[in-house]
């Protein structure tokens, strides 16, 4: 329970320095953290990293997003339960090679930045293969189209009830929401 | 419940065969005990992963990686295995089994009531005469003592029951079953059936053949089964009773009738035998909770405990009369294991049909039937012949998995499906080996204090040879498809993958060269049957399970018959 409470203190020192700064685009992805449930000691100081980073890799659009498929959340957990404790070092030394590169291009604070200066911080991880961006990347699209709101993003039957082998496309508008691998 | 009571018949293992000899005795008013090694599974109640959307389960459907690696190492392999069916799945830690060092075996396996029948791939066809007359045509093997027309009826009586969709097609070399409708083609199929077919007018490429209700029958409803809902979650278990397994089938039918008693959770050691009358008493089963032994009777044992477990028992079934294991005076008990190749085969993009798409996720694929070597010449590169199963989709968002790109624009492109992709993948029946066995390992046991299964079964070069051919016909057939971006994939083939083993406890006209007879019978103790895959003495390249299901039926009449004229008693 002690890392309970300090993960809360912790989080509100967070909203109270954001509140402080004037933006809004971190508290939605705090919001999602899902009450003081189970972020990991060690991954509490990136929440808002993975959290700014998930949400510029499947941000909000006529749907909802990254944060509000609370793809944070799912990422902490996946950190916690299936990582290997190697694995965990490997993610949290990465983010932190992330925040340097983010630090590098003038960006002190990735919850107030311009999402475009993150964005080209961003594509040079993708361009250059860096690990941890991609692990991060694939776990937030597996997380995303995974969740309930990728419902609202693509076409979803949960009993189709029957099989027609030949459509027009047009007629079911998108993709198929696959049920994950 | 008593177990004391005077039961007809033991049936040991209660998945694809043991079901259906559960229903055969039980309908014929028997007395029947189904010993199952594994937990019950109760219909829909037991069903854990059915209903559960990805975002009802905190990991999506994905099983911690480190459970896999300590409790899951073989099984995980399955394409079959996930979260939502890690249930119907055996835990590896707790039951060990041996393979040598440069023989890798992937043993995949239930452990509940139901078997590999609530997981399986619901895949049907019928063995033709080529397939019985293989082994005498080149001298592999012994020869079987069935031919198709032994077998014809009992395909015809097990598929009205079980429920069979496909197409009739009328090819001598995978004989038309009894079909409920045929599922739908995507158009991408029907333009490459058309396309293939015209191209190779010895190939046929059909929809596959598949255990699924699409037109239930009036028994079929009055045991609880209905259509199929084409959500494709089939290995969770399914509620509708919409494919075949034991647990929506054959075990409700035998339960109905007042004459089943199911005891799961005890595994059988051995089969007792009583040397006087040369017969067998009972099994001796091990209570899982308790580690207690106990003493079962009966008056005819049918195995029906998956392939390795049959011949395990048997093995384990040593005794003055039998010293290298049960019923085993020829001496090939544990020989002949086989099992199909495959993991190959190739895909390709097909243009044309961008603005397609399918509605509803069909549980079943496309097969191309046996073209090579349909007179069983032995003059080819290769000996026997294989299939394909094939399947064509659009892939979606999982194969932006491990891709680049972010944002807006991927979420955009993620949005539409992909262009249609079309996909063989070759199935090649393994030739029967004497020195592919199962044996007992001299000193590893599992917690029971039993003897592990220790397999040793490597692949030929008529296997090599076939390879060859399965990869370049792919190919081509995709290229006569009109696929582009064509490209081939090969892993290696590791026997017990397929989930097809077969053999060691083979049928053959000779007691000095086969255990059982043409009905599945023990040639050295009567009362004894084996009718699950142990019994095969060759493979052909189909999936063998509706032929589980005709050999257990035709078995278990048999048997019933000799029953009634006092001859096993």
């Amino acid at each position: 329970m002690t890392h309970h409470t300090s993960s809360m203190d912790r989080r509100s020192l967070l909203r109270g320095s954001v509140t402080v700064a004037g933006a809004a685009i971190v508290l939605p992805s705090l919001a999602t953290l899902g009450g003081c449930s189970s972020v990991p000691p060690t991954l509490e100081k990136s929440m808002t990293l993975i959290s700014v980073i998930s949400d510029r890799i499947i941000p909000e659009t006529d749907t909802g997003g990254a944060l509000a498929a609370n793809v944070p959340s799912y990422i902490a957990a996946v950190y916690e339960k299936h990582f290997t404790e190697e694995q965990q070092g490997d993610f949290v030394s990465g983010l932190s090679d992330i925040s340097g590169a983010l630090s590098d291009a003038g960006i002190q604070f990735v919850d107030t930045a311009e999402p475009a200066d993150v964005d080209a911080v961003l594509q040079r991880l993708d361009d250059d293969g860096n690990e941890t961006w991609q692990l991060l990347r694939d776990l937030t699209v597996f997380g995303f189209y995974t969740s309930e709101t990728a419902t609202k993003e693509l076409a979803y039957e949960e009993i189709p009830g029957r099989y027609d082998g030949c459509v027009p496309l047009a007629e079911v508008g998108s993709a198929w929401l696959a049920r994950g691998v | 419940m008593s177990l004391d009571g005077n039961f007809d018949v033991i049936v040991v293992g209660s998945g694809m065969s043991g079901g259906w000899a559960a229903k055969e005795f039980a309908e014929k008013g028997f007395k029947v005990l189904v010993v199952e090694r594994g937990k019950d599974t109760k219909p829909g109640e037991d069903y854990l992963g059915e209903f559960k959307e990805p975002w009802d389960m905190e990991f999506r459907d994905r099983v911690d990686p480190n459970l896999v690696a300590s409790d899951y190492a073989t099984q995980h392999k399955c394409y079959a295995f996930r979260e939502s069916t890690r249930n119907f799945f055996i835990n590896d830690r707790e039951n060990p089994y041996s393979h040598g060092e440069d023989a890798p075996f992937n043993w995949l396996r239930g452990d509940q009531v139901g078997g590999k029948s609530l997981m399986w791939a619901r895949q049907s066809y019928r063995w033709s005469e080529m397939d019985f007359a293989a082994n005498k045509a080149d001298g592999h093997g012994n020869d079987w003592p069935i031919r198709y027309a032994d077998i014809e009826n009992w395909y015809s009586y097990v598929e009205t029951f079980a429920g069979i969709s496909g197409s009739a097609e009328g090819l001598p070399q995978l004989p038309d079953s009894v079909f409920q409708p045929p599922m739908d083609m995507t158009c991408v199929e029907k333009a490459a059936k058309e396309r293939i077919e015209a191209a190779f007018p010895d190939r046929k490429f059909i929809i596959g053949r598949a255990a699924h209700l699409t037109k239930p029958t009036a028994e079929q409803m009055e045991l609880g089964r209905s259509s199929c809902q084409f959500r494709s979650q089939c290995e969770r278990g399914c509620s509708y009773g919409a494919y075949f397994s034991s647990v929506s089938a054959t075990l409700p039918a035998a339960e109905r009738t007042g004459n089943m008693t199911m005891l799961p959770r005890h595994l059988v050691e051995r089969i007792n035998y009583d040397p006087k009358s040369q017969r067998a008493t009972g099994v001796r089963v091990i209570d899982r909770d308790t580690k207690q032994p106990k003493d079962l009777s009966a008056k005819v044992i049918f195995l029906c405990a998956s392939t390795v477990a049959t011949n395990q028992i048997m093995l384990n079934s040593t005794s003055d009369d039998h010293p290298t294991g049960f019923a085993n005076s020829s001496g090939v008990l544990g020989k002949y294991i086989m099992d199909h190749h495959h993991r190959l085969g190739a895909s390709g993009v097909m243009p044309g049909f961008d603005d397609k798409y399918e509605a509803g996720r069909r549980p079943n694929g496309t097969y191309v039937a046996r073209y090579h070597n349909l007179d069983n010449r032995t003059d080819g590169e290769f000996l026997r012949g294989f299939g394909y199963q094939g399947s064509s989709m659009r892939p979606t968002w999982p194969e932006a998995l491990g891709g680049k790109g972010f944002g807006t624009d991927l979420k955009q492109q993620l949005k539409q499906p992909g262009p249609w992709r079309l996909r063989l993948h070759a199935f090649g029946e393994q030739l029967p080996i004497e020195t592919n066995t199962i044996t007992l390992h001299p000193n590893k046991t599992d917690s029971y204090g039993i003897p592990q299964p220790h397999m040793d079964v490597r692949w030929s070069d008529n296997e090599r040879k076939m390879r060859k051919a399965m990869k370049a016909d792919a190919v081509a057939m995709l290229e006569a498809a009109g696929a582009t971006n064509i490209e081939t994939f090969e892993n290696d083939p590791i026997p017990g993958h397929c989930i097809h083993e077969m053999g060691g406890v083979r049928m053959g006209r000779d007691p000095k060269t086969s255990v059982l007879n043409g009905f599945n019978q023990c040639h050295d103790v009567p009362n004894v049957f084996a009718t699950d895959g142990s019994a095969f003495a060759s493979i052909a390249c189909q999936n063998p399970s509706l032929t589980f299901m005709a050999l257990t039926a035709r078995a278990a009449d048999y048997a019933a018959g000799q029953m009634k004229e006092g001859k096993l008693v």
